[in-house]
């Protein structure tokens, strides 16, 4: 395959997807619930906006909201008044990690800027979120039902809550690799990315669960 | 989806009636609350999971109310084959040589034969839900899978939990119907175990047993764990 298929490929999927507008995501801060679709629905459209660069300030926006509002429920199950942790957690562990995402991508060839950077981790991180809105019920339950012991013998309600939040955060990086892997647009831009992905994550791990920590989720 | 819904708790109903019948018809009565209920909470708790795990695996846009629908006819489809075997397992259940003191004669093997009564109902309905699951949508087979493998998983964590919480739904004939509350919730069984994830665990661990081992399952145990 030659350059000119390539660019004739990449020109017939600019076509085929539509980014976002400026009006759909500004919509999405109205109706939050619609930010499902911005973040898990329409993935192609939103790795699009990413692509072209398109109402970047509006998608990071709306999935900064999303990724703070998503997250809330849980923490009100967690505890009355640590609402914020959740939030905290995931916006605080991507503030952290996102700079070194950046810096070794471009480093290793990967042709996105700051802001396309940061809008790929936030949208693992509203996914991520998202699913930790999906969780409170489920939480909600366990905490109903089980007792909290101090005896490392028994399971409490607690520690189903971290293999919650876990699961919630191996699916925001699972559609981290999904943008990033199968998304044409993006995968154009940044072939390399792999390279650094790994052992980026063993970083964010490590962070998150640190900050885990001192927030009192852990 | 109302008839859908009618359908697997009556369903359902009738075959915790059936499960109950091996200890008493009083648990068989009790069961038909339960087993129903048991379903009930299982698909709220889990809904939006279920909405959002299908979107994370499709990747396209499904209606909550389609994902709703689809989960609740793995359940009612399970429930359905289950009800069908009711007459039978009525009959087993007060047909079997019960427990006494000495042995539990065949109450494990009902157990055992209502776990794969349940693994069999549960296998047919997901299968014909993961072939339901092409009409919306014409993914590969393997996509299929594990949208409604995701499903299942996400029904285990919950309705295990759940089903802990409702339990005794059988129940040794030695314990006293009467004297056994409706719900056991978190009251240790006689491994000492307080909600299901304990009890997975302590099957695969086997940790000793405490001396008043035989007198726990009432849920009204002096001491709540060793």
């Amino acid at each position: 395959m030659t350059a000119n298929d390539n660019n004739i490929e990449f020109a017939a999927i600019r076509e085929e997807v539509q980014p976002f507008s400026r009006q759909e995501l500004r919509g999405m801060l109205r109706a939050p619930l619609r930010m499902v679709d911005l973040v898990l629905g329409e993935r192609r459209r939103l790795a699009a906006n990413v692509a072209q660069e398109h109402r970047l300030p509006s998608l990071l926006l709306a999935l900064t909201v999303a990724t703070a509002v998503f997250a809330l429920p849980f923490g009100a199950v967690l505890g009355a008044g640590g609402v914020w942790r959740v939030a905290a957690l995931l916006l605080g562990g991507l503030a952290i990690c996102v700079p070194s995402l950046h810096v070794f991508g471009r480093y290793l060839g990967a042709g996105l800027s700051g802001a396309q950077t940061l809008a790929l981790a936030l949208a693992a991180t509203a996914v991520t979120s998202l699913f930790t809105l999906a969780f409170a019920p489920i939480l909600g339950f366990l905490r109903a039902t089980m007792r909290s012991y101090p005896s490392a013998e028994h399971i409490s309600w607690g520690e189903m809550a971290g293999v919650l939040l876990v699961v919630a955060f191996a699916a925001g990086i699972g559609q981290l690799f999904r943008l990033l892997r199968r998304e044409h647009l993006l995968r154009g831009l940044a072939p390399s990315i792999g390279l650094v992905l790994i052992p980026w994550l063993a970083l964010y791990v490590f962070i998150t669960v640190r900050l885990a920590c001192v927030l009192g989720l852990v | 989806m109302r008839r859908d819904v009618a359908t697997l708790l009556a369903a359902s109903a009738l075959y915790g009636f059936s499960i109950g019948c091996v200890h008493s018809t009083r648990f068989g009565l009790h069961n038909l609350i339960k087993f129903p209920l048991l379903f009930l909470i299982t698909g709220i708790a889990c809904a939006v999971a279920y909405h959002l795990w299908a979107l994370l695996v499709g990747g396209a846009r499904f209606r909550f109310v389609d994902v709703q629908r689809l989960a609740m006819r793995l359940y009612r489809d399970a429930a359905l084959l289950l009800a069908a075997l009711a007459p039978a397992n009525w009959f087993l259940a007060r047909t079997l040589a019960p427990p006494d003191g000495v042995s539990l004669h065949e109450y494990p093997m009902f157990l055992g034969l209502n776990v794969g009564f349940i693994a069999f109902a549960g296998t047919l309905a997901l299968v014909r839900q993961v072939r339901a699951l092409a009409r919306f949508h014409p993914w590969p087979l393997s996509r299929r899978l594990i949208t409604v493998g995701g499903w299942l998983a996400l029904s285990l964590l919950v309705g295990g939990q759940a089903a802990w919480t409702l339990r005794p739904f059988f129940g040794v004939r030695s314990i006293p119907g009467e004297k056994t509350r409706f719900f056991l919730g978190s009251a240790p069984d006689y491994r000492g175990s307080t909600n299901f994830y304990e009890a997975v665990r302590d099957v695969i661990t086997r940790p000793t047993l405490a001396p008043d081992y035989i007198q726990r399952g009432t849920g009204y145990d002096a001491a709540p764990f060793n």
